[in-house]
Formats: C-alpha cells, sequence, structure tokens
C-alpha cells in the first residue's frame, strides 16, 4: 500500500494536469487580420498559419499557428492578440508580424579546419525577395562569385495553404590558364547551363506537410593540354520527397520544438567524354531512403540545447565504357554498392545580449554544434568499408530584419 | 564632459523616473517574508501590451534571480471586460480570480505574496526581479513533461547566507514554474530592496 501511494498521487496529478489542459480557455476566431505587412502578403500570412476563420483554437493552437507564421522566410517574429469580433464571444484574431526587408544579404566567414590543414570559406549573398500580387513571391540572388539565382513562389495555390517555387540557376563561364603553376600547362574552361529547380511543399495536417523538389544541373568542361584536348559534358537529375513534421519557432536560429524529415532522394548522372585518347561514357544511380530527428529545447530563457539522429539507408549503380577516361580509376563495366549512414549530433544556442537588444536589432547567438556521421558500404565486388567522420561547428550569428552574419570555426576530422 | 554627465544625468533620471517603484519586503519575527511589488508594474506600456492581448500572460516572480516564488498568470476577457488571474504560491496556494477593472487588478496585484521558507531579517538586501513571459512564449509540452518530472521529487533549495536548509517547494508549484523559467521574458524588472521588519 506504502508503494502504491506515489503511484496513485502521480495518477491524480496527471489528471490534474490533463484537466488543467481540457479546461484551457478556447477561442472561435470569426476573422484574421494581418498587421504590420508592409512588403509581405497579409493572404499568405493568414493561410499559412492554418487557422480556419469560424473555427474554435486553444492558445496551445494559437501558439502552434504562430510558430508557422514565424517558420515563413519573410517573417522574422509575430505576436497575436484577440479584440472582440461582430456576435458575442467570437474574437478578431490580430497577427502583428516583423517582416524581413525585401532587400537581403547573407555573410558567411569560416575557418573550415580539415585533417591537418586550415582554410578559409568566405561568401556573401545578396538578393531581392519581393511579393508580385496577393500570393507570389518573386526573388533573385547573387553570390558576387558568378552565380545567380532567381525564381518565383506561388502560395496559395487553389485556395489552399502550400507553395510551389520554381526557380532557375546559372553560372558564368569560367576560363583558367594553368600555365603558370602547373608542370604540364592546361587551360580548363567550363560552362554550366541554366538549371531549373521546383520545389513544393503542402501541408497535410497539422505540423505534418509534404515537401518536395527537383533540380536538373547540366554542363560542359574542357581540357586542353601539349598532349590532349577533352570535351566532357554531363548532367543530372536530383529529386526529393518527404514527410516532414516541423514544430520549431524558427526555420533559421530554432530555441524549441522539433524537426523530423524522413523520405527519399533519386538522383540519376550521366557523362560523356570525347577526347583525343578516345570516347567514353559513365553513368550513376543513386536512391537513398533518409530519415532525421532533431529536437531543440530551451534551457531558459538565454540558452537552449539541440540534439538528434539521423539514419539512411542507399543504393549507388555506376555504369561504364572506357573508365580510364574518368581519372583512371579501375572499375568494371557496371559495379553497384549499398550504403548505410547513420548520424548523431548535439549542440547549444545561447542569446548573447538582452531582449530588449534582440527586439531594436535582431538576434545575436553564439551556437555550437558537434556531429558524429558513420556510414558502411558494401558491395559484392569490395570487402565492407567503413567510415567515421566528427564535425565541430562554433558560430556567431547576428540575424535581422536585412540578413545574417555568421562567423564560423569549423572542424571535420575522418576516420577511414 | 560636464553636458555629457548632466546628459547621463537627466537619462538616468528619466529612467529612475520611468521604473516602476521597488517592491517592499517585510520580514516577520519567525524569519519568513512577505514581498509587495508596486501595480504601477502593470502600467508599462509594453505589460499592458501584452495583457491586454486577450491570450494569457505571465509573471514569474523570483529572488536572487534563481528562486521563483510566485507566478501570476493574466488573461483580459475582451468582452465581458474582466481579468481571469490565478497566482500560484510558493506556499502552495493556487488563486483563481476574475477581476472586473484594471484598477482592481493593481490592487490585487500590490498584495503582499509570501517569499519561499527561508531566513529573513530586516536590514538584509535582496533582489528581486519580475519576467514578463507573453503567451506566444511558453511551450506546453515542456509544462507537462516538468510536471511529470516534479513527481520524481525537486531539489531542496538552500537558504542564502546561513546555509540553512529551506522547505522544497511543492511539486505543482515548482512543475508550473519549472516551465516557465523556460520562456523566453520579453521584460524583467530588477530591483535591490532592503527587508523592513513587519509592522
Amino acid at each position: 500500500m506504502t508503494q502504491a501511494r506515489p503511484l496513485l498521487f502521480f495518477f491524480l496529478l496527471l489528471l490534474t494536469s490533463l484537466s488543467a489542459t481540457a479546461q484551457q480557455p478556447s477561442f472561435p476566431i470569426e476573422r484574421i487580420e494581418v498587421r504590420g505587412a508592409r512588403f509581405a502578403s497579409e493572404e499568405v500570412v493568414a493561410r499559412e498559419s492554418l487557422i480556419v476563420e469560424g473555427t474554435t483554437y486553444t492558445e496551445a493552437q494559437l501558439r502552434a499557428a504562430m510558430s508557422r507564421i514565424n517558420r515563413l522566410p519573410f517573417v522574422l517574429d509575430s505576436s497575436f492578440a484577440l479584440e472582440k469580433g461582430t456576435t458575442h464571444g467570437s474574437y478578431v484574431l490580430m497577427v502583428t508580424i516583423v517582416e524581413t526587408k525585401p532587400v537581403f544579404y547573407e555573410a558567411i566567414s569560416s575557418r573550415q579546419r580539415l585533417g591537418g590543414s586550415s582554410y578559409p570559406v568566405d561568401g556573401f549573398r545578396t538578393g531581392l525577395r519581393l511579393f508580385v500580387g496577393s500570393s507570389s513571391l518573386i526573388h533573385a540572388a547573387t553570390d558576387f562569385d558568378g552565380n545567380y539565382q532567381a525564381g518565383l513562389t506561388q502560395y496559395n495555390l487553389f485556395g489552399r495553404p502550400g507553395y510551389v517555387s520554381l526557380g532557375v540557376r546559372w553560372t558564368e563561364d569560367d576560363r583558367v590558364d594553368f600555365e603558370s603553376d602547373r608542370p604540364v600547362p592546361s587551360l580548363f574552361e567550363f560552362r554550366v547551363d541554366p538549371s531549373p529547380e521546383l520545389r513544393f511543399g503542402f501541408p497535410v495536417f497539422g505540423d505534418h506537410s509534404i515537401v518536395g523538389s527537383w533540380q536538373h544541373d547540366s554542363g560542359s568542361a574542357r581540357v586542353t593540354t601539349e598532349t590532349e584536348s577533352r570535351y566532357q559534358k554531363g548532367g543530372s537529375d536530383r529529386g526529393e520527397l518527404a514527410w516532414v513534421f516541423d514544430t520549431t519557432d524558427d526555420p533559421l536560429l530554432p530555441t524549441s520544438g522539433t524537426l523530423w524529415r524522413s523520405g527519399f532522394n533519386l538522383e540519376l548522372y550521366s557523362s560523356e567524354v570525347r577526347s583525343t585518347a578516345g570516347s567514353g561514357s559513365l553513368e550513376n544511380r543513386s536512391l537513398r531512403f533518409f530519415s532525421g530527428w532533431e529536437r531543440h529545447r530551451p534551457l531558459n530563457g538565454w540558452v537552449s540545447v539541440n540534439y538528434g539522429l539521423g539514419a539512411g539507408i542507399g543504393r549507388f549503380e555506376i555504369e561504364s565504357e572506357g573508365p580510364q577516361l574518368f581519372g583512371g580509376v579501375q572499375i568494371p563495366g557496371r559495379f553497384a554498392w549499398d550504403t548505410i549512414g547513420y548520424s548523431a549530433s548535439a549542440g547549444l544556442s545561447s542569446s548573447l545580449w538582452s531582449d530588449r537588444l534582440t527586439r531594436k536589432y535582431g538576434d545575436l547567438r553564439f551556437q555550437a554544434k558537434a556531429e558524429y556521421f558513420g556510414t558502411t558500404e558494401n558491395s559484392d565486388e569490395v570487402v565492407a568499408y567503413g567510415s567515421d567522420r566528427t564535425t565541430l561547428e562554433l558560430a556567431i550569428v547576428q540575424r535581422n530584419v536585412w540578413g545574417t552574419l555568421r562567423l564560423a570555426f569549423n572542424y571535420d576530422r575522418e576516420i577511414d | 564632459m560636464r553636458g555629457g554627465i548632466a546628459l547621463a544625468l537627466l537619462l538616468s533620471g528619466a529612467l529612475a523616473w520611468a521604473a516602476p517603484p521597488p517592491p517592499s519586503v517585510h520580514a516577520g519575527a519567525d524569519g519568513s517574508a512577505a514581498i509587495a511589488i508596486s501595480g504601477k508594474l502593470l502600467d508599462e506600456a509594453e505589460v499592458r501590451k501584452h495583457m491586454m492581448s486577450g491570450l494569457t500572460m505571465n509573471l514569474l516572480l523570483s529572488l536572487r534571480d534563481r528562486e521563483p516564488y510566485g507566478q501570476i498568470s493574466i488573461r483580459f476577457e475582451p468582452w465581458d471586460e474582466v481579468f481571469y488571474v490565478r497566482a500560484l504560491g510558493a506556499d502552495g496556494s493556487d488563486e483563481k480570480k476574475v477581476i472586473g477593472s484594471f484598477e482592481a487588478l493593481k490592487k490585487w496585484w500590490s498584495a503582499p505574496r509570501a517569499a519561499p521558507a527561508g531566513r529573513f531579517s530586516p536590514g538584509d538586501r535582496l533582489k528581486v526581479s519580475v519576467a514578463v513571459i507573453p503567451f506566444s512564449a511558453s511551450e506546453e509540452a515542456d509544462a507537462k513533461r516538468w510536471l511529470a518530472q516534479s513527481l520524481s521529487g525537486s531539489p531542496t533549495p538552500r537558504a542564502e547566507g546561513g546555509g540553512e536548509v529551506a522547505k522544497a517547494p511543492p511539486s505543482l508549484f515548482s512543475a508550473v514554474i519549472g516551465s516557465s523559467i523556460r520562456r523566453r521574458p520579453i521584460l524583467r524588472f530588477e530591483w535591490t530592496v532592503a527587508v523592513q521588519r513587519s509592522r
């Protein structure tokens, strides 16, 4: 009886908790009104909240709707308030958003340490993101390094939440003359064709959605040396379809919530070579199933921790003719192998300044994340091969209505 | 230089004027204490904005930064123009009320509330803080988790100074407070005040 008492107490408190949840106040929402949208579309914000006018919601459900709005790429923050509706007991949900500016930037400066060597990775991207009409968003971006991207995202397709985004990426043709720093003088020219891409996402129910993407890349390269002239062209198609459960409070710097993504991706790659030494072709196919889970949990008002697990299985196939033309690697005409991969991660994120400063100047956060990856490869022809990799990232991130600045240190260690 | 000092003094004066008056802490003969926080805190524009949103706003009352001694939940009901309030106290109290006006709410808010068990002496300096947590910053799942965790027993806090072991707060209280301190406040008020002798 003495042992049963704590258990009884547990159930009593659990019942208290459940009844407290059931007794939560609920609010019939008659209408949604969005404020603070100078550049963003009020209609898209209202629709993506998944709040249906004429339906009753609890505070927890409204909180989930707020997180959905906060995950929109053009919303930095939002707040909710209730005002009286037209009939007694009904409410107008006032959603006030802090939106991003139509011109955005992303700056990264990091030091990567891989094996024994260290090298800098710096980049700056800027672009424009603008609503055209009530549900169409156009964007264009460049990294000032010959890479460009443009696209159109259509929200509210067929009057339902979700989006379809069509885009194109292209790279300026390049020409590198290695005459000065190579033993064998060579000229390397490459061009990348404009690459179309398609992305979509549709909520299924609550915070569950189906997302997918497809992208096509193609290009060619010509290498000319004193002894050989080689022309190679190739292209790849990559498609992915995934189920996503997302309750995080922010797409870039989440501090709470769960992100669970499971799906598959398919990649087809083909390449042809014409050279003074002969001709050949290479085809790669890969199919990979994956599942990744990550949880963000606030420890207090400043610090949150995150941890995650991931796993994937895949099958890769290569078919080639004239393999000596592809870097001289001796592979049979047809070669296939399976991979099993798994990962575990842990990290923390901490605000570096006060809430007043955050509201005024945006987030300033320190982020640390350690990740372990393990891979095992099996094939009929080759003995099973395994490799481990550990990464560590330490970063300071500043994010405001204009964009994101990231200063990072990355450490990457691979063990065969 | 003199102008800069004058401006700084003016600004600090303006800030001091703008900040709500400090709480009063009165210690009883048995070492217990009661803390009363001015109702002017609820007049603060940011606090009022969240309080009148029609959704629940929480105010977390703490001592010495880390010792919560109360949580006040306030929700304004626009149709009836009343405030639904709930006060959880470190002494295990759980008070729910409907208050009909803002003035009455300020009066209720500023009533003395019991500090966690410990030894408070007149003349001691004590840090009191109020964190304003809007509805958006809470996380229900965490509240449930902390409720479950509290069932396995809460840590026993230690009183500051003499090292005297204080009474552990009741489980439900630590559960709710436990989930609250994981929320990000929008505003925090802090004062360091002298403990006065109870009249």
